[in-house]
């Protein structure tokens, strides 16, 4: 039985890296380019009325950026999963894109093997796919801030740890033998501590920095 | 007789795109890929590519320098410049450094043939549309 497609749009502004990312997926027999996009509005169009599996999603694009494509998607709620493709490596553009819930991060240095696998893996469903630049540079932006890595209490560590198995808090609460208000408690001293805005910001880095197993 | 041409792109995606619109082009063949400045110059040593299609912003040596480093070796490769920015500073920059022509990435699809057309010819200052409206805003239309 042929394996359904994994149906692709590519969102960017510059015709030559759409062109060239499409080649590059039509290498993989699996992958199916169902669309393009030259600008954020176009983007969320096109996630709408196709359905796809995975939505490339470079940053900076016109009529409006990556960051609010992926958070108009995270509100409707589509199924559609975000891989961002691009050529910045900035603190508020990783965080900013990983913390609406998109499911990785490459940079456009990225060769087309690990572009394919990359697709491949967020289709899935595996999240954190970033390019080896940017966990190096999360990395050091925890190093740069080390009261993230050093101050967590045991009990901190321990939620921390739920939230990266992608647990609610309701569910780390009952797990854990505590309210759900002392979940949201100790959530807010890990962000404080971590200087990050998310749980999934905390669960990225956590992960990244080795704090808690992945 | 066919356009030999390198690309320089640190951004494979790039270098892929350009290489599918090159395809399309008869009197054009490329000869070889480069991912930073450092390769460039090697490759154009080597290859001695008719034109090196040359990113401003690559990771080890800007393209500012290696069109510099190439001009000085009065080297017969002739440069255009493609680069995503248009600033003023840019496209002056490469110029003055020895390119023979600045196209904006967004002009690509359009221009390139013709681009490199013209300076295989011998023209010297050509500009994209969009690159040439940075520096005349209401003044003369690209070479």
């Amino acid at each position: 039985m042929d394996m359904e497609k994994i149906r692709v749009i590519i969102a960017d502004d510059h015709p030559i890296t759409r062109a060239g990312i499409k080649r590059f997926l039509e290498k993989a027999a699996d992958i199916d380019v169902v669309g393009e996009a030259d600008n954020g509005e176009d983007a969320l169009q096109l996630v709408a009325n196709l359905s796809p599996h995975v939505l490339l999603l470079d940053m900076e694009m016109p009529v409006k950026k990556g960051v609010d494509v992926a958070r108009e998607i995270q509100a409707t709620g589509a199924p559609v999963k975000i891989l961002a493709l691009s050529t910045y490596d900035d603190k508020q553009y990783i965080y900013g894109l990983l913390s609406t819930g998109a499911s990785g991060y490459l940079t456009k240095e990225e060769i087309p093997e690990t572009i394919i696998d990359a697709v491949r893996g967020v289709a899935k469903g595996e999240k954190g796919w970033v390019s080896r630049r940017v966990a190096a540079a999360i990395t050091s932006w925890t190093t740069d801030n080390p009261s993230g890595k050093t101050d967590l209490s045991r009990r901190e560590l321990e939620v921390l740890e739920q939230v990266v198995l992608g647990k609610t808090n309701q569910e780390i609460g009952y797990g854990m033998g505590i309210s759900q208000k002392t979940v949201e408690k100790h959530l807010e001293s890990i962000y404080s501590k971590m200087g990050v805005a998310s749980r999934v910001e905390a669960a990225v880095l956590a992960v990244r920095v080795g704090l808690v197993g992945n | 007789m066919s356009i030999r041409i390198v690309i320089v792109d640190d951004h494979p995606a790039v270098r892929m795109g350009i290489r599918r619109f090159l395809k399309k082009i008869p009197d054009i063949e490329v000869v070889g890929e480069a991912g930073n400045g450092t390769m460039a110059l090697e490759l154009v040593d080597e290859l001695k590519p008719d034109m090196l299609l040359l990113d401003v912003e690559l990771p080890d040596i800007k393209g500012f320098e290696v069109a510099k480093r190439l001009h000085e070796k009065k080297s017969q490769t002739k440069i255009l410049a493609i680069s995503a920015y248009s600033d003023r500073q840019y496209i002056l920059g490469m110029l003055t450094n020895g390119a023979a022509g600045y196209l904006v990435k967004d002009d690509v699809p359009d221009s390139i043939h013709q681009a490199i057309q013209s300076i295989s010819r011998g023209t010297w200052g050509w500009l994209s549309p969009i690159a040439s409206q940075m520096l005349h805003p209401s003044g003369p239309p690209t070479v």
